[in-house]
Formats: C-alpha cells, structure tokens, sequence
C-alpha cells in the first residue's frame, strides 16, 4: 500500500481508534496484524521472510543470553543477519559476482526477485543492534516474540526506519496505553506534517533532480549548480517528511520512536551534521560500530579515531548501496570528519575573531555546500556519472536544454523557505519562538485555517505522487 | 471514552468540507467513470479516459451491434477513420474504432485478446502505430492514459482513486466548480478544460474534431498561426529512433498475430506519419515485417511526402482525414497487387 494515500491515511486513523477501543492485551497483536497487512501488500513473501527473520534472532537472543557457547551463538547471528542482507540486497553487485568466481551458476539475484526485500537494510540494523545489545548484557533478551516480532515489523517505521532501538522500542510495549487526545492529536499532527512535507515539497522539487541525472549532456552548468543546491532539500524533504508520518502514527498508538532529524541544516559543521541528519542511522554506527573499532585500537591513540571514522563511514556509504558512488560518498563524509576533528584548535583560533553570528552563519553554509556537493554521489546512478558531474559544472557557454522545474516547484521553494526561517526562530532567537508559539495555541482560527491550507495543499497535489528515495534501501 | 469521542467529532467536522467535495464527485462524476452512459459527448470540455470511454461504448454497443471490424491506436488512429476505411474492406457488419489516448501495444493486445475472448472472430483489422509511444515502456498510473480495469487486469479501486485525486487538484477543483455554478466558459479555463468542440460517433466511436475542423474552415492561416510555436523546427537530416520492442512486447505481438491467424483476420498495420519526421527504428520495422508479413506493414514515418508539407497536419501528431484517406489509398492498392 502507498503510504502517500488517501486510503492509507484514512484506515492509519482509523486503526487509532480502534486500538484504543481494544483490550490493552490484544493491542500487540492488533498493532502485529495491522504491521503484517501493510507487509503483505507489498509482498507475501516478505512478509513470511521477515516473520522468520524475527523468529531467528528472537531464538538467538533467548540462546545468548543462557548459553555456555554465548560468543559462537552471537557470531552465528551476526553473520545470519549480514549474509541475509548480502544475499538478497547486494545480490547483483557482490553475491553473483563472488559465485561467478567460482564458476557457480547460482543466480541469487533471482531470490531477492521474489522477496522482494524492502525496508530490509532497516530491519536488519534492528536486528544486529538487539543482538549486540544482548551480548554486551546491555538488554535483557525479549521472551515474548510477538513483542519482538512488533520490534521488527511495526509498519509505520517498516520501511524507512527510523531505525529503532530494542531497549527503547520493547519496553514501551508492556507499558498500557490509555487514550490520550493530546498524544492521538500531537501524532496525527505531526504525521500530516510528514504528508505536507513529502507531498508539498519534496515531490515538486522531485522532477528537477530527476530530470537532471536522466541525461547530464542536457543540460548546463547552472542548471547543475541549481540542481546541486536542491539535492539536500529534496533529500530531507523526502525523507523527513516520511520520518514525521513514522513518527506521528507510532505516538498516536502510544509508541515513541526515535527522533531522526533535527534542524539538520543549521550545523556549523559536518560532525554536528551528522548527528542532526538521520540520526537513528549515524547513532547506530557510532554505537554499533564506531565505538567498537575505537575502542578495540585505542592503543593507536587518535588513529584508532581516524581508523574507526573512516570504516564507519565507509559501512555507512555502503548500507546506502554496493556502488562505488555510495562508498565514495561514506568516505568524503569520513574524510571531512576526520580532518574537522585534527583542524579544530586551528580553525578555532581563526574562526574564534570573527563575531559569533558570522562565524555561525558561515559554518553553516559551509556546511550545506559541502553536502550539496557529497550528494551528487548519492543521486548519481553509478561512479562514473558521479564524476562526469564536476566538468560539467564549468560549462556554461552550450545551449541546454530547459530544465522542467515542474507547475509547483516554486511553491515548495516558499515552502522550504518558511520552514527554513521557522528553525532559525527556534535555534538562534528561542524567546521569540515562545512568543510565536503562544500566539499559534491562543489563536485557532489561525490554527484551523493553516490545517485547511495543509490539507488541500496535500490533497492538491496528491496526484503527482512519488515515491519515497528511502524505501529503496 | 468521552475523550475519544470528543476527537472524533473534532477529526469529523474538520473533514466536513472534503465530505462535500467527495459527494459532488459521486454525484456529478465529471469524468464519466462512476456511471454508465450512452453517450459519453456530455460535458465535452472535461477531459475524458478516451480509453475507459471507448471500452465502455463498446461494451455496451456489442450487446446490440455485430462488430467484426476494429481500428486499434492511439490518437492518431482517429486520423483513419471507420468512415474512410469501410471503402476499403469488406464486411457487412460494424466497425468499431477501438482507440485510446497515447495507445500502447499493450492496450491493443489486451483489447484484442478481449474480443478474441468474448465476441466474434475478428475479420478486419487496422493497427495504427506511433513511432513516439506505441511501444514505449508502458507505466498504468496516469488518469488519463490508464486502460479500463475490464479489458486490461488491473485495479479497479486505483484507477477510481486516480481520478479521485484528478478531481482533488485544486486548479481542476476550483475550475470546474465556478463551470457548474456560473455554466459558463471563461478564457482562464483552457488551462484546464477542453478548448475545442470534439463528439464521437455512438456506433463506430468515430471522432469529429468539429472544433478545429470549423477554426480551420474559418481561417487556416490563423489556425497555423495561433500554433506555429508547437510546430517545432524539423531537422534536415534522416532522424530514427532508438528501438524500442522489448522481449513481453514481443510476446504481445505474437499473441496478436496468433488470434489473427485463427480468426483469418485481414489486417494492415500503419505507421503513422508524425510531423517530426522521426523515423521508425529499422530494426523494430524487420520485427513487425518478419512477425507479420512484409505486405501488411506499412511505414509512412520519417522524410516523405506526408510529413513534408503543415498544411497536412490539424498539429504535430493528427493528420488531416484526406491524408488518412491517401495512406489507406497506398495500404490497401500494394497489398491487392
């Protein structure tokens, strides 16, 4: 089912109502039969790949934790876990090669054809996090599986995350719900916001990148300037837009999830970036992976950093996909990490004269070129493409093309540009944020009249619908 | 409870005024997919599925009307009218032309295998290609070029909430409800609605285009005038384009010519002459040959006679009915040679 729908919609709210109406006891399971429906219209093999997929690490998870052989149990799950994710996600750029090395004729692209493995990088990630987590003795294993089942399937979160934490996710679920009208409503608020977002904006700015990296010959070195600055806005528009529907809907059914952005664009750096920009994501790694690697070569000293940053990063590009232009993309991000991180005293005595507000400002620009430029990897459909990119964009003399900005492309540029300022108020002048926050709950009329606007701006352009960038991974 | 109940209201009220709308949508059903109609020329400036309308037509129209003769294509097929083509084949029965907007291969294999399936054999056929998109990769999403739910397997649900969301859209919303309350036709609206008068015949489903037909009577150089920005400038040089016939089109293909082969089915396929002188690929044009016999594949795109001169075309795709009358002349003289 298309989460951009109106019948999504429709049945989400009233499947709100109807799990507050149900026996607390039942309502795992109604959230788990709701979870299985939205699987299974995708796919009914995934859904009974993902049933098991959940029954196997809820078994390993119950062995580690009683186990005398607790270390070979663990590195059994983990290697299940990632061969899984090799097999069906990276099938046609890494498994099929490997079996071709050694002249095996087995096709296993042909495995993810009928699995169709969606939100698979996702639940993956839940997975190895619950059985680190286990091993580590930083959580008890869950002993009831419909809990852990709900862990991994829970459909607002299914197929773009965020990715959830099984010590923030599994106790939220023994926790009886009552029926709060500001929990339903704040939920519901927010995951029309996510609609707005998706729907508003990033689909109108969609069709420009799009266009773009349909043919590069086409088009001119402004227009792939133009392009370059969009990328992170259709980015976050895209995906936090679908985040804000995850979400808005688990806390209307009384579960918080993971935050995955906050105010991304204003860092003045691309560390902070980082931790602002699909946070359950970049959490994971530092946890799961950077932290692990830093720690295991501490005696390296600040190596042991530089070594863990760069491997992070790269496994980060990787998870995006098996392409060179994904990796390339994971070690830009690493490289400028690591050299904030050797610069910092220097750039602070540079940096430290120039007033506050400029030195904020330019930081943050810095920061969002820098990103415009990585993204060319991400949105380039191989490595080469990615790098015939930068020529181009010194050519400005041939006639292009038009580039087609699409009927609405403006409006979500306006869109994007109060948003933007609303987090300006929020992060730089917070008193009056205050104000204007007042001044929004003592007026509904204003209120009523922006939802309306929402709302039929939404149902306006519904119509154009695209899908989300992230239910690819 | 109280509490749920008060939100519940609230969430009701709030969705009030999209209540309405959806009401006047069931009830005025703008684009004629929620009813049945005989005749679907009613409210003509309203876009309409050309391809739901001519499946609706002739479903309803093949309870009472033998029809033994099909013209399959998109837009361009309406270029080649029943009236013209009866001269040319024989049958005692009716013609129907089964045509579609931006007709794909799959549109005419699935009507051909539908009326394979349920009516009578099929004795004359006429299939008219387009080099742009007669065999492009087919996407069933847009409202307008969706195939009907009955002949082509698809949702029935999605193609009702396509045109559901159509409806939604506000520029479309606003315009058409200020139609039905002033029922008047503003200039504004041609960026919506249909600017020019078009009726189909209610038996063979026969376009007349009366509304640039009488533009045209009125004064030809204005009507080339007003649109010289959408004849676009032609190349000199001998432009094909890429191939496009993929393995399932290739199924397609043969399946078709099996059904015409078990029905003795004399048929003729055209490629239409398209005002950019893109030719078909050449490669395509071996398959349609090998597949379907050299004498029954007739290619009339690229640099020829047809495409030369504007004054045969109404716009860059639909020729003008004598030039249809010229190719049928052409198709049906070489293959009784």
């Amino acid at each position: 089912m298309d989460i951009i729908s109106i019948p999504f919609a429709l049945l989400a709210i009233v499947s709100v109502f109807i799990f507050y109406l149900l026996n607390p006891k039942y309502r795992t399971t109604y959230l788990i039969f709701l979870s299985c429906c939205f699987t299974a219209c995708f796919n009914y093999y995934l859904l009974i790949y993902v049933i098991l997929y959940s029954l196997f690490n809820y078994y390993i998870g119950l062995k580690i934790a009683v186990s005398r052989f607790r270390k070979t149990i663990f590195i059994l799950g983990i290697i299940v876990n990632l061969s899984q994710l090799v097999i069906l996600k990276y099938s046609y750029t890494v498994s099929n090669p490997i079996l071709q090395i050694f002249n095996s004729n087995l096709n296993l692209s042909k495995l993810s054809e009928v699995i169709v493995p969606l939100g698979i990088s996702f639940f993956t990630l839940q997975g190895i996090g619950y059985l680190i987590n286990i091993k580590m003795g930083w959580e008890k294993s869950e002993k009831k599986f419909l809990n852990f089942l709900l862990y991994i399937i829970f459909y607002p979160k299914f197929l773009s995350g965020p990715i959830e934490r099984s010590n923030h996710f599994l106790p939220q679920l023994n926790i009886i719900q009552s029926f709060n009208v500001q929990q339903v409503t704040e939920g519901l608020r927010t995951a029309l916001f996510g609609f707005f977002k998706k729907v508003v904006i990033a689909n109108q700015l969609c069709t420009v990148i799009n266009n773009a990296y349909s043919d590069l010959n086409l088009y001119s070195g402004y227009t792939l300037w133009i392009v370059i600055f969009i990328q992170p806005l259709y980015l976050y528009f895209d995906f936090s837009g679908y985040t804000d529907i995850a979400i808005g809907l688990a806390k209307a059914y009384g579960i918080e999830l993971l935050p995955n952005f906050n105010r991304p664009f204003l860092s003045e750096n691309i560390t902070t970036f980082w931790k602002r920009f699909h946070m359950s994501l970049s959490l994971w790694f530092n946890d799961y992976v950077f932290k692990q690697i830093s720690f295991r070569y501490r005696r390296w000293g600040n190596y042991a950093s530089v070594f863990a940053v760069l491997v992070t990063f790269a496994l980060f590009g990787i998870w995006h996909g098996a392409g060179l232009n994904f990796m390339a993309l994971g070690l830009v991000q690493g490289v400028a990490v690591i050299f904030e991180f050797f610069t910092k005293k220097k750039r602070m005595s540079i940096f430290g004269k120039i007033p506050d507000f400029y030195r904020i400002w330019l930081g943050r620009i810095f920061t969002y070129l820098f990103y415009s430029v990585a993204l060319i990897f991400f949105f380039s459909p191989d490595f080469s493409t990615a790098l015939s990119y930068f020529p181009k964009l010194n050519i400005f003399n041939h006639s292009p093309q038009k580039i087609i900005f699409g009927e609405f492309f403006a409006l979500a540029i306006l869109c994007c540009i109060v948003l933007f300022i609303a987090d300006i108020i929020y992060s730089d002048f917070k008193e009056n944020y205050v104000k204007l926050e007042n001044y929004w709950t003592n007026h509904k009329f204003l209120r009523v009249a922006v939802y309306y606007a929402v709302t039929i701006l939404i149902l306006s352009l519904l119509s154009g619908n695209v899908s989300f960038i992230y239910q690819l991974f | 409870m109280n509490a749920m109940t008060l939100l519940l209201k609230r969430i009701f009220l709030f969705c009030s005024p999209f209540l309405l709308l959806t009401s006047i949508y069931i009830i005025s059903d703008p684009y004629k997919i929620i009813y049945s109609y005989d005749n679907y020329n009613d409210e003509a400036i309203i876009f309409k599925n050309r391809d739901f309308v001519s499946t609706e037509m002739y479903l309803k129209n093949s309870k009472r009307f033998i029809y033994d003769s099909f013209i399959f294509g998109g837009s361009t097929a309406a270029c080649v009218p029943p009236s013209i083509w009866e001269k040319y084949i024989n049958t005692s029965n009716y013609i129907f032309s089964f045509d579609a907007s931006v007709e794909n291969i799959v549109g005419i294999w699935s009507k051909i295998k539908y009326i394979h399936k349920t009516a009578h054999p099929i004795k004359n056929a006429l299939l008219v290609f387009d080099t742009d998109y007669s065999f492009k990769k087919f996407i069933n999403n847009d409202p307008i070029y969706m195939k009907h739910y009955k002949i082509y397997p698809s949702s029935r649900f999605d193609f009702q909430y396509r045109f559901f969301l159509n409806f939604l859209n506000l520029k479309f919303l606003l315009t058409y409800l200020h139609y039905k309350v002033i029922n008047r036709f503003y200039p504004y609206m041609t960026n919506v609605f249909i600017n020019s008068y078009t009726s189909y015949d209610v038996v063979t489903n026969e376009m007349y285009a009366y509304g640039r037909i009488n533009e045209m009577k009125e004064d030809s150089l204005k009507y080339y005038e007003k649109r010289k920005n959408l004849f676009e400038l032609r190349s000199s040089k001998h432009l094909e384009i890429n191939s496009q016939i993929n393995e399932d089109q290739l199924r397609m293909l043969k399946e078709i010519k099996d059904i015409f082969v078990k029905d003795s089915t004399d048929f003729r396929i055209l490629i239409t002459p398209l005002f950019n002188q893109i030719a078909f690929n050449k490669k395509d044009l071996s398959i349609l040959e090998t597949m379907f016999g050299e004498k029954n594949v007739f290619d009339f795109s690229g640099n020829n006679e047809f495409t030369e001169k504007i004054s045969n075309y109404y716009d860059v795709f639909h020729f003008k009915p004598y030039v249809g009358a010229e190719i049928l002349n052409i198709v049906y003289k070489s293959s009784n040679k």
